[in-house]
Order: structure tokens, then C-alpha cells, then sequence
């Protein structure tokens, strides 16, 4: 009984937020495909600063949570599109997207019918 | 402040836009038959009427200089038709070129192989590519280093031979299969697992308790399947070198070409070394035997793009081990002035398998794989001379589909198995001893293993998956052995998801499979025992049934996320139950190695908990404690199995820095472990009733250096922990009195190691 007692609460605890007035949540649009335009979004905002970049390849939200003394919005917006991601504030130059892999192309296609891995 | 810089920033956004108004940016691609847009690389783009132009990028995309005066775009490549487009301002262009054959078959991308894929509610872990490279050496035998459910230990003290265990039992409980097909069995079942290369490996996937009936029914404490690299997803060209201190040195190159768009192969090689005699603790043996591995593999994948995917290939390998004490040549063989051993292995393996997946139908499958291999085994050990060979084929035929809706799957089909053993063992000075029921002994210099199995059988599988909390898998199989009869082995996988993040998982099942005695338990080869078999309950192959186990498996798994960053907490616990086994007995005598039918209870039970946490950014942790409990009963009494802890702790870090250095910790702390009797041995050769606990710490650093290179250096066994004295009665291996014995082995026989290695690789791995 002790033990499902200890992992009921230690569930608990996990499960709460920790709140902090600094930590800011934004839901961002980026455009992109697949999980390689994941995987390039979520490294370009490993930054200091940044605790969480979790970006969903269906509905194209990136869910970024920040702390507001050490980063701004705009800026976040500006590092997705030095790595080729367009978003409703920041277009990145097409040299920089004439690079990305195919699947990622989100100008000209959408993934809609493509096997992702 | 703020505002001048936001103007800064619009002039140099609008500046940098003026900048590209000078070059258009297109695509160009080509439509596969299933309508699927894919690139078209290398593609020509040039204003009509000039010389000006670019060519498409491997992506499809091409950046095109403006030139004042020109307005149409020709697009060219060859068995296309070109098209030409007018350029009136519209950014970014795509053009779709159309094969010049109407008939032309598109490739539409290297689809796995039918009827091969993962089952989700057997709880299976995977371990990539990144996850092996924690721990850069060598083979798959020390690939598990990172995972807290596989333990390896050596099997002796003098043959270097690494073993598995899983749930505490060993090794060949666990069914090792080479991507699903039979891997590491029968002759195979010791020296195995150290012939995969690291580097050829894909990804291995670990299954605790009994796998998919799909797959045979030989596991039983759980079930390791290795994917080894395949044309279709390989980088062109991948090299790696690795060296230690001890001037063990290994190279491999695994090579890829595509020839066209539908047939690839892939070329794995490796050559591997210990040339230098060590003996660190000074016990007159060489600490493991110096020799040298070849292997070889080349394999080719055929895909006609409408659903016929064919592969096959080549595998051989040859390997020669020479140990014992120091200075030992072959003019010692056979005489009391020096003790030495040798393993020589020659195997040569082809295998296949041909997929069909029914157009329109993604679920609906038909595959069939095989394999044949040659085996041959030689050895001695002191007196002792083991001489194994085998012969084996492999097929199974593979359907799956739907029952009525996608709820409902399932898989079936048949499979045979043979395999002819011809086998000798001999001692020209200590006889094998057959200790027959009836009380009567027999004793055999010289004895043949010979036999020839025939194993043909059915499986099905059902699948249910409310795709909502529920997923069962209930499979059955019924296998014709030539030897012992029917084999009837059911299993059932189920899981429910509690909570979006919380699963439940329960297993339940038994497997079967034909213990070869001598192979798997190298160590009482080389050692003054005298080999007992007694207890038969047949009298085939050995003398003993097969060995036959139901495995009972609860998981728990629970998701969190902590301060933004996820984790997870596993719980589990297995329970194996043997109806029957062949036992190794040590303890019954110090001079004899006792091999018997079960005649009472063998069981193990098995508890893990194990949390995974990023606990700060980029920096993994992995905490594991195991407890085991592994009795039998023996001879004379129950008894733990000896030869492994009961607790089990395991911690692993793993950090990597932004610019690409990772860093890589393992620590383990292995409690006490039983020793086999040693009361009657002389003083100086007594061990005691337990060993000592102790902990074991790895470490590597890697860097990539740019996408084709990157290195490592690591240390493996950081505390200089080792055993004294790993072999017992080591100064005088022949005299029948001083109990010579390299089989007690506990913990690490060498010491603190550095090594280096490299890995270069040319084109993109995809997958």
C-alpha cells in the first residue's frame, strides 16, 4: 500500500507546473513539413534562456517557453527564420531555404501524402 | 534604443529582400506512381536562347540568376520531357517534368520489408545508433553497456568470451535474431554475439520476457533482435578504426551503391586484432587470448517500386582465438609443460527474404525469409578437445491482413527449421563420466553429440487495437520436432493505456528451446572438473528434454514532464518458471561439473525500476536498480544460481554540448554474488561463499568534427577494478589435486583501458 501511496504522489508532484512569474508560454506558427523541420525548429531554439521548444508537425504550433528577462518574442521569431522557417513575423531568405531537404520545402508543397520516418 | 534598432532591423530585412529580387528561387519534381511529389536533383534550368543557367540542388530547388532581356526558362533532364515556362515576377516556381515513356516505373522509395515491422504492446526498447555510440567498442557483446536490462559477464578467465543475461538467466535464454531471422543459436550461442560489429549495427531492439511466436519459439527470458545496415537507408561510405592500450585494434568499412533506382547493395567488413600477449595480474595466463577476427558480409535489396521488395546476401566470417599461459606454442599442445587453448571459427551464412505488399492495400502483406549456414567449431583447452560442426536452413512464410476492419490484425504462417550437429568431445586424461539412472557409470574418453533436428511448424497471431487504451497480441504455435515431438507454445501480450501518459503492460508465455551444453558453457571446458551427465530423462541429443520455461511479465510505465523537460519511470517484474532444464551443477563437487535433468523447481524472478530524466538540457540521466532472484534445485539442494548479484544498481549520464562534444558516464555497483562450493579445494585455492560488491565506471568523450568525421576517446573499467586471482589453482593447471578452474569468474579480469577510435562517413544515412 506504501508504495502506491509513493507513486501516487510523486505523479503529484511531477505533474505540477512550478510557476514563475518571468516563464512565459507562446504559441507560435512555423511553417514547415516533417520531422526533419522538427528536429532543425527545436535545435535552433536551444538557447540559453529558452526552457522548452516542442514544435507539432501536424497542427505547425511551436510551443516555446521562455523566460521573458532573458529572451524576446521577436527574437525567437527571428532564430526560426535564420534556419529557414518562415513564420507569420519573420520570412527566411530564400538562400536559406533553397537549402532545405525536400521534405521540408513547405513553400511548394505540404507533406500531405509523404512517407515521414 | 529599442526603435532604432527595430529600424535597423526593417532596412536590413528590406535591403536583404532587394538583394534576392535578383535570382529566382523554383523547384523542379516529378510525380511517383502512387502521385507522391518527389525532387528531381541535377536537373538543368537555363534561359531559353542563352548559355546562362544552374542546376538543381538534391533537394529539387534551384536559385537562377535574373538576365535582363530573357524571359522564358527551359528545364531539362534526361528521360524527362523539358519544359519551358514563362517568367513573369512569380517567386518561388515549380515545374513538374513527366518521364519521356509513359510506361516508366517511378521508384516510390524503399519500403521495409512486408510482415517484419514491431509489435507496440510487447515491450520492446530500442536502442539506435546514437545510443550504441555511448559505448564506441566493439561488437554486440559490448553494446549493452548503456542498458540496465542486459547484463554481459564473462564466461571464464581465459577465453575472453562474453555471455548475455537477461531476468538472471543466461545467455541463450535470450533468442538473439538478426533481423528476425535465426542469429545467434546452436553453435553460435557462445562466441556469437562478439562476430556483429558494432558499427554494422542498425539498431537492436531488446524484449524483455517472450517475444512474437512469429519469430520461433526459443525465447524465453527475452528476446534480442539486431538490424544490421541495409543498402536502402546506409550512407555511401562509413570507415571506422578503433585501437586500446593493449593494441587491440579493429577496422571497419561498410560501403553502399545504389545501381539505378530499384537494386542498392551494401558491403560490411571487418578485420580485427589482438596481437600482444597481456597478463597484467601475473598469474602466468594471458588475461584474454590474443587472435584475430575476418567478416564479411555483402547484401543486395531489389525494389521493383510496385510492392515486390527482394533482398538478399553473403555473410563469412573466420575467427582464431589462442590463450592460456604465456609463451605457449603449438609444440606445448597436448603436454603438461604450458596450458594453452585455441577456438578457431569458420562460418559461411546465406539469407534472404522477398516481400510483396498488396497495392491499395498498406496492410496487407506476404513475406517469406531464409537462411543456411555452415558452422564449424574447433577447439582445446588443456587436455580437453571440442570439435563441433553445423549445418543449418531457416525458412518462414509470413501472411498478414485485416479481419473485416483495422482492429483486427492478424499474422500467420509456417516455418522450418533444421539443423544437423556433429559433435566430439574428448579427454585423453580425464574421462567423461555417464551416470546413468540406474546407478551404473560409464566413462568416455571420447563421446559424439551427433544428431539432426527437423523442426516444422505454424504460427498464428492476432492483433486487437481499439486504437483508443486497448491493444492484445494472442499468438500460437505448434511446431513438429523430429526429435522430441509436438511443441505447443502460446503467448499473449496485452497493454492498457491508464491515462494518456501511464501504460500498463502484461505478458504471458512460454518458449522451448535445445540447450547445446558445452558450447554455452565454455568455462568447465577449460578448467581440472571432471564433466558428469546424469539424470537423463530421454535418450536423444543429450540425454535431457528441452529446456522448456513459461515467462510471466508485469510492466508499469509513466511519462512526466518536470520543469518543462519529460522523463519517464518504468517498473517491472518477470517471473520465468522452467518445466524443464539441463542444470550445470558446480557445487555437488569442486572436481566435477554435474549437467542433469530438472527434477524439481528452477525459477527466476526478476524486479527493475528505472527512471529516465533530462535533468538539465542536453543532459540525460538514467537511473536503474534490479534486484534477481535465481534458484534452482540442485543435486543435492536448492540454491542460488550462482555467479550473480542479486542487487544491481546502474546510473548513466550522458551530456552534449551545442558544438557537438558528448560526454558519457556509466556507473554500476554489482552486490555479492554466490561462488560455487570450493570447501574441499586445498587452502590457497578456497574462495569464499560470496564475493564482494563492487563498482564498475565507464567514461568516453566524443566530437564531430564537421558532418563526415567525428572521434572519440573513452576509458572502460575507470577504477581499475579486477579480480587477483580469476583463475583458481592458476600455478599448476595439470596437476589433477590443485582443482585448476577459469570458470569462477565474478567481476573484471582486466583493468583501467583506454582506447581511441574514429568514424568518417560519406553521403546521408536515411532513415
Amino acid at each position: 500500500m506504501n508504495l502506491i501511496n509513493l507513486i501516487f504522489y510523486t505523479f503529484f508532484i511531477f505533474n505540477s507546473p512550478i510557476q514563475d512569474d518571468k516563464i512565459k508560454t507562446s504559441e507560435i506558427k512555423v511553417f514547415g513539413n516533417c520531422g526533419m523541420c522538427k528536429s532543425r525548429i527545436e535545435k535552433a531554439l536551444d538557447r540559453n534562456g529558452i526552457k522548452m521548444a516542442t514544435w507539432d508537425t501536424k497542427t505547425k504550433m511551436l510551443k516555446v517557453v521562455y523566460n521573458s528577462a532573458k529572451v524576446k518574442e521577436t527574437q525567437i521569431h527571428t532564430w526560426i527564420s535564420e534556419v529557414g522557417h518562415d513564420t507569420e513575423k519573420a520570412k527566411a531568405k530564400d538562400e536559406v531555404y533553397a537549402g532545405l531537404p525536400f521534405c521540408c520545402l513547405y513553400r511548394d508543397h505540404d507533406h500531405s501524402g509523404m512517407k515521414d520516418n | 534604443m529599442k526603435i532604432r534598432f527595430l529600424c535597423l532591423f526593417i532596412s536590413i530585412m528590406l535591403m536583404t529582400t532587394f538583394a534576392h529580387a535578383q535570382k529566382i528561387m523554383g523547384l523542379v519534381i516529378e510525380k511517383d506512381n502512387q502521385g507522391v511529389e518527389q525532387p528531381l536533383p541535377g536537373a538543368t534550368v537555363i534561359w531559353l536562347g542563352s548559355t546562362k543557367g544552374t542546376t538543381t540542388g538534391a533537394n529539387g530547388v534551384f536559385l537562377l540568376n535574373k538576365l535582363e532581356g530573357y524571359k522564358r526558362i527551359v528545364v531539362s533532364y534526361v528521360g524527362y520531357k523539358a519544359d519551358t515556362i514563362t517568367y513573369e515576377g512569380q517567386s518561388p516556381l515549380k515545374i513538374e517534368l513527366k518521364p519521356e515513356t509513359l510506361n516508366e516505373v517511378v521508384v516510390q522509395g524503399w519500403r521495409s520489408s512486408a510482415g517484419m515491422d514491431q509489435l507496440k504492446p510487447i515491450n520492446t526498447v530500442v536502442m539506435t545508433e546514437k545510443e550504441l555510440f555511448k559505448a564506441a567498442c566493439c561488437n554486440l557483446s559490448e553494446s549493452f553497456e548503456t542498458n540496465p536490462s542486459v547484463d554481459v559477464a564473462f564466461t571464464d578467465a581465459v577465453t575472453g568470451t562474453r555471455q548475455i543475461q537477461m531476468l538472471g538467466l543466461a545467455g541463450p535464454n535470450t533468442m538473439i535474431s538478426v533481423e528476425n531471422m535465426p542469429g545467434v543459436r546452436g553453435l553460435a550461442a557462445s562466441q556469437g554475439i562478439q562476430f556483429i560489429p558494432g558499427t554494422w549495427i542498425q539498431s537492436i531492439q531488446v524484449t524483455k520476457g517472450v517475444g512474437s511466436v512469429v519469430n520461433g519459439y526459443e525465447s524465453i527470458a527475452g528476446q534480442i533482435n539486431v538490424e544490421l545496415k541495409k543498402p536502402e537507408e546506409s550512407e555511401d561510405l562509413y570507415l571506422n578504426g578503433y585501437v586500446n592500450e593493449s593494441g587491440r585494434s579493429e577496422l571497419n568499412a561498410n560501403i553502399t551503391n545504389h545501381i539505378g533506382k530499384k537494386l542498392a547493395t551494401t558491403t560490411l567488413l571487418h578485420a580485427s586484432t589482438r596481437p600482444f600477449e597481456m597478463d597484467q595480474n601475473d598469474d602466468s595466463f594471458l588475461d584474454f587470448p590474443t587472435g584475430t577476427q575476418l567478416n564479411f558480409i555483402n547484401r543486395w535489396v531489389y525494389s521493383d517500386g510496385k510492392g515486390l521488395l527482394t533482398q538478399w546476401g553473403v555473410k563469412v566470417l573466420s575467427d582464431t582465438k589462442f590463450g592460456g599461459q604465456t609463451n605457449f606454442d603449438d609444440e606445448d599442445k597436448f603436454m603438461t609443460n604450458r596450458y594453452g587453448l585455441e577456438i578457431k571459427t569458420q562460418r559461411q551464412e546465406v539469407f534472404g527474404k522477398v516481400g510483396y505488399q498488396f497495392p491499395g492495400q498498406p496492410y496487407k502483406s506476404v513475406g517469406f525469409q531464409w537462411n543456411g549456414s555452415l558452422h564449424d567449431h574447433e577447439s582445446f583447452f588443456g587436455f580437453t578437445q571440442h570439435n563441433a560442426k553445423q549445418q543449418s536452413a531457416y525458412g518462414n512464410l509470413i501472411y498478414q491482413s485485416n479481419i473485416g476492419q483495422t482492429n483486427h490484425k492478424f499474422k500467420t504462417g509456417i516455418s522450418f527449421q533444421y539443423d544437423n550437429y556433429d559433435e566430439v568431445l574428448s579427454n585423453a586424461q580425464l574421462p567423461i563420466l555417464i551416470r546413468n539412472n540406474n546407478g551404473s557409470e560409464l566413462a568416455f574418453n571420447t563421446l559424439d553429440f551427433d544428431r539432426t533436428e527437423q523442426v516444422v511448424g505454424g504460427f498464428f497471431e492476432y492483433d486487437y487495437d481499439n486504437h483508443k487504451n486497448v491493444q492484445v497480441i494472442a499468438g500460437l504455435r505448434m511446431d513438429y520436432h523430429n526429435i522430441f515431438g509436438w511443441l505447443f507454445n502460446p503467448r499473449l501480450h496485452t497493454r492498457f493505456l491508464l491515462t494518456e501518459s501511464t501504460s500498463l503492460r502484461a505478458s504471458a508465455g512460454k518458449g522451448m528451446r535445445v540447450a547445446n551444453l558445452f558450447t554455452e558453457n565454455t568455462g568447465i571446458l577449460a578448467s581440472a572438473r571432471q564433466i558428469v551427465l546424469s539424470n537423463f530423462n530421454t535418450n536423444e541429443a543429450y540425454g535431457f528434454k528441452m529446456d522448456e520455461a513459461w515467462n510471466f511479465g508485469l510492466n508499469f510505465s509513466q511519462d512526466f514532464t518536470l520543469d518543462y523537460r519529460s522523463g519517464s519511470f518504468v517498473l517491472d517484474y518477470f517471473y520465468t518458471n522452467f518445466v524443464n532444464q539441463a542444470v550445470l551443477d558446480m557445487d555437488e563437487s569442486t572436481r566435477e561439473a554435474n549437467f542433469f535433468g530438472l527434477r524439481g523447481k528452477s525459477y527466476s524472478h526478476s524486479f527493475q525500476a528505472q527512471v529516465d530524466y533530462e535533468l538539465i538540457r542536453r543532459l540525460d540521466l538514467r537511473i536503474a536498480y534490479r534486484y534477481l532472484l535465481v534458484e534452482a534445485d540442485y543435486l543435492s539442494q536448492r540454491l542460488q544460481r550462482p555467479l550473480i548479484p542479486q542487487h544491481r544498481a546502474f546510473m548513466n549520464v550522458a551530456y552534449e554540448t551545442r558544438n557537438l562534444w558528448k560526454f558519457d558516464f556509466t556507473i554500476q555497483w554489482l552486490g555479492k554474488q554466490r561462488i560455487p562450493d570450493t570447501s574441499l579445494n586445498e587452502s590457497q585455492n578456497q574462495l569464499p561463499a560470496y564475493s564482494p560488491d563492487y563498482v564498475l565506471m565507464n567514461a568516453q568523450i566524443t566530437k564531430d568534427l564537421g558532418k563526415k568525421w567525428s572521434v572519440y576517446l573513452g576509458v572502460e573499467n575507470l577504477g581499475n577494478y579486477t579480480l587477483s586471482n580469476p583463475i583458481v589453482g592458476a600455478n599448476d593447471p595439470f596437476n589433477a589435486n590443485n582443482n585448476f578452474d577459469t570458470s569462477m569468474v565474478w567481476g573484471p579480469i582486466f583493468g583501467r583501458m583506454t582506447y581511441a577510435g574514429f568514424r568518417f562517413r560519406v553521403g546521408e544515412a536515411k532513415h
